[in-house]
């Protein structure tokens, strides 16, 4: 019997993308980290969402991180994305408390983009419009939904990659407001 | 939604269908495993008490396992069908406004009924295997073919209990109604496109069971990629009409205008498709020859293993996507056990038993049998570029690089060069013989081919303009078509008349003519829609002059207020001129659904051999200013209608007489 070490290379090709996989499971996309966590947004300038074709008003990082006085969202949304259908009940929620919650449009068309508004709502204070998706490359953007969550001053606390829900919010980002936003129990989704 | 959690199944005093349906699947694990065990033990290891036993339980396990795992199917279609809402399940998604049909459709809407509808699926073949086997196979082989099915179908379904049951039911009280299927689901193309791409997907199980069988067995007789081969081509066609079907949906309801975007989802259904197309290739090899018999059970283990590592990716949640649903670790974890069982295992089966079947290589340097060789090359670089470009951003991140998606320009700057090389083996490789050819004949007649594509080819761009891309992909389609051509009448010459002639060539024959004509039509769509297609945002006024599209004119001639059943509606007309002639008028809408507050885009169409005409209605800017979407996409039908010709060439082939009655 001649040996053969060939043709055991398939195994061991899959021994290693078993690993890689593993790896894979643990960090993405919930545990994902963000090595911009504790720094300040990115500069940038974008044009803001609008109904409009040909509108160009945009806004600076520094514009849009002024006047703030407590903690407040960067959620990353798309109309591609089938979970931020799922996920915007939620998000429309914590609009409703006060809670101030800036959108960031993430490699979306403008028409797209605003038939999404127009369908389900729009909980935003106002939604940066990054179609090539230059600020998301920034912020370490892996998917859409993606969350952030942003001090008074723009310097960035958390990053959520998937849905946000009730049990993500209890868990980490509830700790960061002085008075909770939801009563216990009280409020619905 | 607030439920209160007090469980209230105490209150009911009969036995719920979803129970019924649970204790069905249970049941069905374990005699799975239990028959799995005989036969591995009994057969496969050799344990002769169990040798019997296991070849007697054979028949009846397959017969039972198809009844009742079909009945449960049946049973999760009922509780949509009749709006049962205490079921978790149905409650998300499905509601009692849903027509009847989207109520069926809605049973693969979600993960939990994706999953059944796999087991199902694997069932079925499963079942179909047992029957159509029972007296062709050796009786051995057959029931280690059904032991690696049933073994394979038990760690589905253990999923489906542990991690995703499609029967859990909700807390008391349960909700009147149920939420809605996700809009974009609802659909025509999403009724048929799961299950005919779960048909192709989970089909590769039967190759794969062979592939195992055989390594087990130790020995490939001469019939073993016979009785492959026939399954393994209804797979691959199946996955090939899914996979159009796909990317037809894409198509006209995401309203992206392409056909596609090299998704994760996407890729996850090419990989397993390059490597089967890989193997029907290599099977002809080992069929006819009796060679490359390694190299063939290695394509048939690569196949299934890459459809199952595509339901890892899609539903573990490592990658996110398009279509990615809501994703949950545990359920990678158990899809990636699952997978580390199932491939490892046959992998380390490979390692260990492979060099028993090695065949000795017995043919020419320049032979049909090295085309095929090339071609199998080919098409594992391909299915590589895939999963390297799919597992690119997970790799990276492991090696703490910034984030990059490797886009569609990585994978177009590897596909165009394969396709090419893939059209230029396509034009010589036939027409070889097996065992030894000349190479002189081989380049006389490549020679002889360019002579009458090249001019034929250049001959296109007196009616287009000119690109290189399209030059090269124009000679090959030519030249494979010219090959195409001769064959045929150099195989019927001997003949009465041509059409005498036909009559006598195989069927087998002839479907590999017309899978191979298909990827011709293929390629000339994917040509056109890349390179010929234009599309501009346009801003346009009421009644004024045209806007250039191409060849064609736009006109906005009006914008009409209309009212429907339960919308009003903005409609434009479109006038689309070419030489100072109306084509067509095309009647986009933007519709506002009054009681969802919801605005819909409906896009208006002009379908034709050549191209399509897409129009949509954006914003309306000023009173008399739309914002209007106008594309032209090249030769896109092309596309749908090489890779349906190309499925059924694969039936074609699938059903010839000496695969079938042997």
């Amino acid at each position: 019997m001649k040996s053969k070490f060939y043709i055991a290379i398939p195994l061991c090709v899959f021994i290693l993308l078993a690993i890689v996989l593993f790896l894979g499971i643990g960090k993405n996309p919930q545990h994902l980290e963000s090595a911009r966590i504790g720094q300040p947004m990115p500069a940038f300038e974008l044009p803001i969402l609008s109904a409009e074709q040909n509108n160009s008003q945009s806004i600076t990082a520094q514009q849009l991180i002024a006047n703030q006085n407590q903690p407040w969202l960067l959620n990353v949304w798309a109309s591609w994305c089938p979970q931020c259908y799922a996920e915007h009940g939620f998000i429309s929620a914590i609009a409703n408390t006060g809670t101030r919650v800036v959108g960031l449009n993430y490699k979306d068309t403008q028409d797209n983009a605003h038939k999404f508004l127009n369908e389900m709502g729009n909980p935003y204070e106002l939604s940066l419009f990054d179609s090539a998706g230059d600020l998301g490359f920034d912020l370490g953007v892996y998917g859409a939904p993606e969350t952030f969550l942003l001090d008074a001053q723009g310097q960035i606390l958390i990053r959520h990659a998937g849905v946000l829900d009730r049990k993500i919010w209890q868990e980490k980002f509830a700790q960061f407001f002085t008075q909770p936003i939801f009563k216990p129990d009280s409020a619905k989704e | 939604m607030a439920f209160n959690p007090e469980p209230a199944n105490e209150s009911k005093g009969l036995i719920m269908i979803s129970e019924i349906a649970q204790i069905f699947l249970i049941l069905t694990t374990c005699l799975l495993i239990m028959f799995s065990t005989l036969a591995y033990v009994g057969i496969g290891m050799g344990y002769k008490p169990w040798h019997n036993l296991a070849l007697q339980t054979q028949r009846p396990t397959a017969l039972l396992q198809g009844i009742s795992i079909w009945f449960c199917f049946g049973l999760l279609v009922t509780l949509f069908v009749t709006n049962d809402f205490t079921i978790a399940y149905v409650a998300e998604n499905s509601n009692s406004f849903l027509p009847w049909w989207y109520r069926m459709s809605a049973v693969w809407g979600g993960h939990e009924g994706s999953l059944l509808l796999w087991a199902a699926i694997l069932s079925g073949w499963y079942f179909a295997v047992a029957v159509c086997g029972e007296k062709k196979l050796p009786p051995q082989l057959l029931c280690l073919v059904s032991a690696t099915l049933a073994f394979i179908l038990a760690g589905f379904l253990l999923f489906i209990l542990f991690t995703s049951n499609p029967f859990a039911q909700l807390p008391m009280p349960t909700p009147i109604d149920g939420q809605d299927l996700n809009p974009l689901l609802q659909d025509i193309g999403l009724i048929i496109h799961p299950p005919l791409l779960y048909m192709g997907y989970v089909g590769l199980s039967v190759a794969f069971a062979f592939a195992v069988a055989g390594l087990i067995h130790g020995d490939l007789g001469p019939e073993w990629a016979r009785w492959t081969r026939p399954w393994t081509l209804v797979a691959w066609s199946f996955l090939t009409v899914g996979i159009a079907l796909g990317s037809w949906w894409a198509y006209y309801e995401l309203g992206w205008g392409g056909w596609w975007f090299w998704d994760p989802v996407e890729n996850a259904s090419l990989m397993p498709w390059l490597a089967a197309t890989g193997l029907i290739h290599s099977l002809a090899v080992t069929d006819k020859r009796g060679m490359l018999k390694a190299w063939t059970l290695f394509l048939a283990i690569l196949a299934f293993s890459l459809s199952l590592l595509g339901t890892f990716l899609v539903r573990s949640g490592v990658l996110t996507s398009v279509h990615a649903f809501a994703n949950d670790p545990t359920r990678g974890l158990f899809i990636l056990a699952l997978l580390g069982v199932v491939i490892g295992g046959s992998l380390t089966l490979f390692a260990c038993r492979a060099h028993l079947v090695e065949s000795k290589a017995n043919h020419g340097l320049v032979s049909r049998e090295s085309g095929l060789l090339l071609n199998n090359i080919v098409l594992v670089t391909a299915t590589f570029v895939v999963l390297i470009g799919t597992l690119y951003p997970l790799g990276e991140d492991m090696l703490g690089m910034s984030k990059s998606s490797v886009g569609a320009p990585y994978f177009n700057a590897m596909f165009v060069p394969l396709g090419w090389m893939l059209l230029l083996l396509l034009i010589v490789g036939p027409r070889a013989r097996w065992k030894k050819d000349a190479s002189q004949r081989l380049l006389k007649f490549l020679g002889q081919t360019l002579m009458i594509s090249v001019p034929l080819a250049s001959l296109i761009f007196l009616i287009i303009p000119f690109k290189f891309a399209a030059l090269i992909s124009g000679i090959l389609c030519l030249g494979v078509l010219v090959m195409i051509i001769s064959d045929i009448l150099e195989k019927t010459r001997y003949s009465r008349n041509l059409w005498h002639g036909c009559l006598q060539l195989k069927r087998h024959y002839w479907g590999m003519q017309t899978a191979h004509f298909g990827l011709v039509i293929l390629t000339i769509g994917i040509t056109g829609a890349s390179l010929y297609s234009h599309e501009k945002d346009q801003l346009m006024v009421i009644g004024d002059s045209a806007q250039a599209l191409g060849d064609y004119k736009a006109k906005l001639n009006q914008v009409k207020t209309v009212k429907g059943p339960n919308y009003k509606a903005s409609v434009g007309e479109i006038e689309i001129v070419q030489a100072n002639q109306t084509i067509v008028r095309l009647f986009p809408e933007k519709r506002f659904y009054a009681t969802r507050e919801a605005v819909m885009t409906e896009a208006a169409m002009d379908a034709s051999l050549f191209g399509d005409i897409y129009v949509a209605l954006g914003e309306q800017v000023a009173a008399d200013r739309w914002a209007v979407r106008l594309h032209f996409k090249s030769m896109i039908r092309w596309v749908w209608g090489g890779a349906f010709i190309i499925a059924f060439g694969g039936l074609l082939s699938a059903t010839d007489r000496r695969l079938v009655k042997s």
